[in-house]
């Protein structure tokens, strides 16, 4: 990297967090710190939903997930609209009304103590873990392809994070955020003019569409009901709402981006503006990624993406080198069918595909190869390939800035994290069971000791991450295991009136249980199912249970003679 | 001070009235409806 690129990278980072520190100083009480005094317009509202949703694995994955499987990730955004809607008419209503700092707090007064605790141990869970993830995904890859040290990157990352957050609270995470989001946009355009630029002067961007159509990668919409198909319309549309009803109605993380704003109407346009932006932003992600796949049509891709220090001794291996021989030598003949089709010289468009196919299968038998040679491969590299075209085809300065996007995007969603956290602890924990006085300084003061104290378990296990293998894979799959039961609580409490809180407790607590036990048997390979479908389970199940346990135990009455843990 | 106060909520809640949210919702997904067809388009262009 050139000392542009180092310049513009710290530059950008640095001035973000400045900003956000100075702009946000003279915070002096907890609502200023947890809602930002309710002063948020609804665009700092939109981009700051949008910012804390998009880490930084969004803009390294993406692009991938398209450049090997095409448009066809778009689908689970489809619900995502329909949520914003119901969001915006039943939930956000109340939370205003009830003027709550965290979602789980309207649970007491809908519910009982039990309830709300419940629910926010198993934000605090799924949350705290993803945190450090959320830090350890883009430091990997940044570590990987730039040779950077990967503990130094988790800590510059994380330690940038804690200190905006920490001083200024959540108008420092949202003001932060709307800044992130035009350096993560801006970079994205960049990265797209520069893509098309690297195609042959004769190919167009029309010409790079139909190429990808021929090639398999504008099949964006799947009608199909077949459930083992992962993205379709109906899984988008129904899954999809599930998902998102899950993650924007009742996370903290994006609750707390929508309760500072400064009135119920300014959120309202906060979430219709997300509910507008959101399809056609992951349409454009998408696209720069199948763009990449066109461009590397035209100039020859590496045959893995993460070949990192660690498998080069394996790659001197001499199968190894013969497979790579043999997808240079298909490369260049594709390359030559696809030009003098693109020319009009032939019509066989099949020989392209064939060349493709047989290209793709090289890969697969190369990856294959280096997983028996090197135990630690691991052969997804798809995470991998946007970097990889950002590092080899932009000029110098603009690969600052393409990083400066990724670390921007790491610094949001981790920030909204950490402020999420550390709000539920404090309302939800430290207010309601510990803190007998109304000193505000002193709730100020924890409650800025706990961002500080979230923030170093986020860093501690981003650091230790890599001693799992499939740990990114563990924390989505931790997240799906608890959604459903909280979305279930939450249906509950806004749908099913006549429902009391023992029969929502009990029903939560067998649908958690429930839960646990299909993913063992998935884990044990008793069944076949895919984690995306927890949320949809988990959630439906706390609903159908309570409604049968409110009927068993006909009055609500009785709500008073279960548990008294927490009383 | 006060009086202030109920000015802005009376402002506040005089605004929130004025916006149409059916309209919105109808809007949004609307909006929704036309992005998912135009994707079966693409899709059956290429997929066929």
């Amino acid at each position: 990297m050139s000392w542009i690129d180092w310049f513009i990278l710290t530059s950008t980072l640095l001035a973000i967090v400045l900003y956000g520190t100075w702009k946000t100083r003279k915070n002096k009480n907890l609502e200023g710190y947890l809602k930002g005094n309710n002063s948020e317009n609804w665009m700092t509202i939109g981009l700051s939903i949008m910012a804390t949703q998009a880490s930084a694995i969004t803009f390294l994955s993406t692009p991938g997930q398209a450049y090997e499987s095409g448009m066809g990730f778009i689908q689970i955004y489809f619900g995502l609209p329909l949520a914003m809607i119901i969001i915006s008419v039943f939930f956000l209503p109340i939370y205003y009304k009830l003027k709550v700092y965290t979602a789980y707090e309207y649970l007491e007064g809908r519910f009982d103590v039990k309830v709300r605790s419940l629910t926010a141990f198993l934000f605090l869970m799924s949350r705290g873990l993803a945190a450090g993830i959320t830090i350890f995904a883009p430091a990997i890859i940044l570590s990987t392809l730039l040779e950077w040290n990967l503990q130094l990157t988790c800590l510059v990352i994380g330690g940038l994070v804690i200190v905006y957050t920490v001083s200024g609270g959540s108008r420092a995470v949202s003001l932060t955020q709307k800044w992130q989001m035009a350096v993560i946009m801006g970079g994205m355009f960049v990265a797209f003019y520069y893509v098309l630029d690297s195609f042959p002067d004769e190919v167009g961007f029309l010409d790079g569409v139909d190429i990808a159509g021929r090639l398999g990668k504008m099949e964006i919409v799947d009608t199909s009901v077949d459930p083992t198909n992962r993205y379709t319309l109906w899984s988008g549309l129904i899954g999809g709402l599930f998902l998102s009803l899950s993650y924007f109605g009742t996370d903290q993380s994006q609750v707390q981006r929508y309760l500072g704003g400064k009135s119920l109407k300014a959120s309202r346009m906060g979430l219709m503006f997300n509910g507008l932006m959101k399809i056609p932003m992951q349409f454009f992600i998408l696209l720069v990624g199948v763009m990449v796949f066109v461009s590397f049509q035209f100039n020859r891709p590496p045959i893995i993406f993460n070949g990192s220090d660690a498998t080069i001794e394996a790659q001197q291996n001499q199968q190894l080198l013969d497979i790579e021989a043999e997808y240079n030598q298909v490369y260049e003949l594709k390359e030559a069918a696809l030009t003098s089709w693109n020319e009009g010289k032939s019509d066989d468009f099949e020989l392209v595909q064939g060349l493709q196919k047989n290209q793709d299968d090289l890969r697969e038998e190369y990856k294959k190869v280096m997983v028996e040679l090197d135990a630690t491969y691991v052969p997804e590299d798809h995470d991998y390939i946007f970097l990889t075209f950002v590092l080899n085809f932009l000029p110098k300065g603009l690969i600052g800035l393409l990083l400066a996007m990724i670390f921007s995007a790491a610094m949001s969603s981790t920030a909204g994290e950490l402020n999420a956290l550390a709000s539920t602890t404090t309302i939800d924990y430290y207010k309601k069971f510990f803190s007998k006085t109304d000193d505000e300084k002193k709730d100020l003061r924890v409650s800025k000791l706990l961002t500080v104290g979230w923030g170093i378990l986020a860093i501690i296990v981003a650091l230790t991450a890599g001693l799992f293998d499939n740990l990114i894979e563990l924390v989505n799959i931790l997240g799906s295991l608890f959604y459903g039961t909280i979305l279930g609580v939450f249906l509950l409490a806004f749908f099913f009136k006549w429902v009391g809180a023992k029969a929502t407790f009990i029903s939560a607590i067998i649908a958690q249980a429930t839960i646990f036990v299909i993913h063992i048997l998935y884990v044990y390979d008793f069944i076949e199912i895919s984690y995306l479908l927890y949320t949809f389970i988990g959630g439906i199940m706390v609903v159908i249970v309570g409604i049968i346990l409110q009927l068993l135990f006909k009055s609500t009455d009785d709500d008073e003679i279960i548990l008294d843990t927490f009383e | 001070m006060e009086e202030k106060k109920d000015i802005l909520d009376s402002e506040k809640a005089q605004n929130e009235k004025s916006t149409n949210w059916k309209a919105w919702y109808w809007g949004l997904t609307i909006f929704l409806a036309l992005q998912i067809v135009l994707f079966i388009v693409i899709s059956n262009w290429y997929g066929e």
